[in-house]
């Protein structure tokens, strides 16, 4: 599999060049704009589409055919995409992470109390993204996939608002990192659960 | 050990039907797999390779059933697609360091000899290759793991003449090893003439016929007579005849015909004009 991935980053190297300036631009914004979630979303939801947006170019050039002559399995070929957005997943969240820890330091702010929450809810989107979209990709290709990536936006924005709508004096029987740390793990089994989805659906699809 | 053995092998799409496939590819041969636009070529390579799912019928590659481990079997077999698909944004260069990372048996002295031989550009990227240049990749990267079966589907077109007799230089070279074995479709059915051992025709998904090259060449020859002579003709030796003013015309079988009869040679394109129009 290590053919695939290498050929994914020399994709995402040349063709995910602006997505990913986009983010990192809209990471830095988030330091002046820390209350705009908008700015700490997009970053890592964006991050979770580039293997979409490559297989997106694998079906232009037509590799999705030609690259099954080559030794690998159809579990393969999915596995390298989930692979990919775990990587651009967490290497933005990372950043994202590192970002906001710098902010608070340049603001002089102190550690904010709903750091946690937001940032787990972040990885959270990152991961929900993903497990929507890919197996929609993997059924029907990158073009009917994308009514997916719209359902997709709603969700997120529908989500974060209502996660800022929450009444901070609402009482909850688990504490708001917990519950963060909860819906976590949910998309973790979400696209644990899309991957296995996603093979048993591209090994049944006649290319 | 025969490289491929297809048996009884169908597969149904609307509108076309592949139907009870029979073929042998024995090592050390190279069988030319001739048919029109839509015969079933590529669908029959692509029922090799597992791309697409048969409905009946069974595939063995080098002893091994296709259904069993087909990721291991790729490793011995070297594709060329009529459409070579690599990313648009790759170098030669960058497809080779991830095809060292897929093949085990990747040879990269063999690939960078292969690059050179065939002047394909190293650091250019391959959404700015020519069509024949896209080939010469896809045959690059075919020959460079050692495979033990090449297939090659429509590998020779797009090619400059200079360019397609190295490649067909190239695949001679590689059934010297009596191990090797090579099944390629062309419409360029001279191309097959040249090299082949074996020759199939495919027609509307049937296969009209599997043949040694020189027995189909001893077999069938064309008969020129006027239209009395053509009577004394049995029904079942005539494949296809053509009647003009000036006399008759007509792919023969040879062993049916009365001696005294003169033939001429057939070429195996005329050979499978005839038989497809015979089978109208």
């Amino acid at each position: 599999m290590k053919g695939l991935l290498l050929k994914d980053f020399y994709m995402a190297k040349k063709y995910c060049r602006m997505i990913l300036l986009v983010t990192v631009v809209f990471a830095g914004v988030s330091i002046a704009e820390p209350s705009n979630l908008f700015f700490q979303f997009y970053p890592v939801v964006m991050a979770s589409i580039l293997p979409v947006t490559i297989l997106g170019y694998d079906e232009k050039c037509h590799w999705d055919v030609y690259g099954q002559i080559f030794p690998y399995s159809k579990k393969q070929f999915v596995s390298v995409k989930y692979l990919m957005a775990l990587i651009f997943v967490c290497g933005m969240w990372l950043l994202l992470m590192a970002v906001q820890i710098i902010g608070m330091l340049v603001n002089g702010a102190g550690f904010q109390s709903n750091l946690l929450f937001f940032l787990l809810l972040v990885l959270s989107c990152g991961f929900l993204s993903s497990s929507i979209l890919l197996p929609v990709i993997f059924k029907f290709g990158t073009e009917k996939g994308r009514l997916a990536f719209m359902v997709v936006i709603c969700l997120i924005c529908g989500g974060s608002a209502a996660a800022v709508s929450v009444d901070p004096d609402l009482h909850m029987p688990i504490s708001a990192d917990m519950l963060s740390l909860l819906i976590l793990v949910g998309c973790i089994v979400l696209f644990l659960l899309s991957w296995q989805a996603s093979i048993k659906i591209y090994e049944k699809r006649e290319l | 050990m025969n490289a491929i053995e297809i048996k009884d092998l169908t597969k149904s799409y609307t509108g076309f039907t592949l139907s009870h496939l029979n073929l042998t590819l024995p090592s050390g041969c190279i069988m030319g797999l001739v048919g029109e636009n839509g015969a079933g070529k590529s669908t029959t390579i692509k029922l090799i390779l597992d791309i697409l799912k048969k409905d009946n019928g069974s595939i063995t590659i080098l002893g091994k059933d296709n259904q069993d481990n087909m990721k291991c079997t790729k490793e011995e077999i070297g594709v060329v697609l009529a459409e070579v698909g690599f990313p648009e944004c790759l170098t030669a260069i960058q497809v080779g360091k991830i095809m060292k990372s897929s093949y085990q048996n990747w040879d990269e002295a063999e690939y960078n000899n292969l690059l050179k031989k065939l002047s394909i550009p190293e650091n250019k990227l391959f959404q700015e290759y020519s069509s024949g240049m896209k080939m010469k990749l896809g045959i690059a990267v075919a020959l460079s793991h050692h495979p033990k079966i090449l297939l090659l589907d429509e590998a020779t077109n797009g090619l400059d003449p200079v360019a397609r007799d190295e490649v067909i230089d190239m695949i001679c070279e590689f059934t010297r090893d009596e191990n090797h074995a090579v099944l390629m479709s062309s419409h360029i059915v001279t191309d097959l003439e040249k090299i082949c051992d074996y020759i199939a025709f495919l027609h509307k998904g049937k296969l009209l016929l599997c043949e040694e090259k020189d027995a189909l060449l001893t077999e069938y020859g064309i008969l020129h007579c006027d239209s009395k002579r053509i009577q004394e003709v049995s029904s079942s030796a005539i494949i296809w005849k053509k009647e003009t003013p000036f006399g008759v015309e007509a792919v023969v079988k040879r062993s049916k015909i009365p001696v005294e009869m003169n033939f001429s040679p057939v070429s195996i394109e005329e050979l499978f004009v005839s038989m497809v129009k015979g089978a109208k």
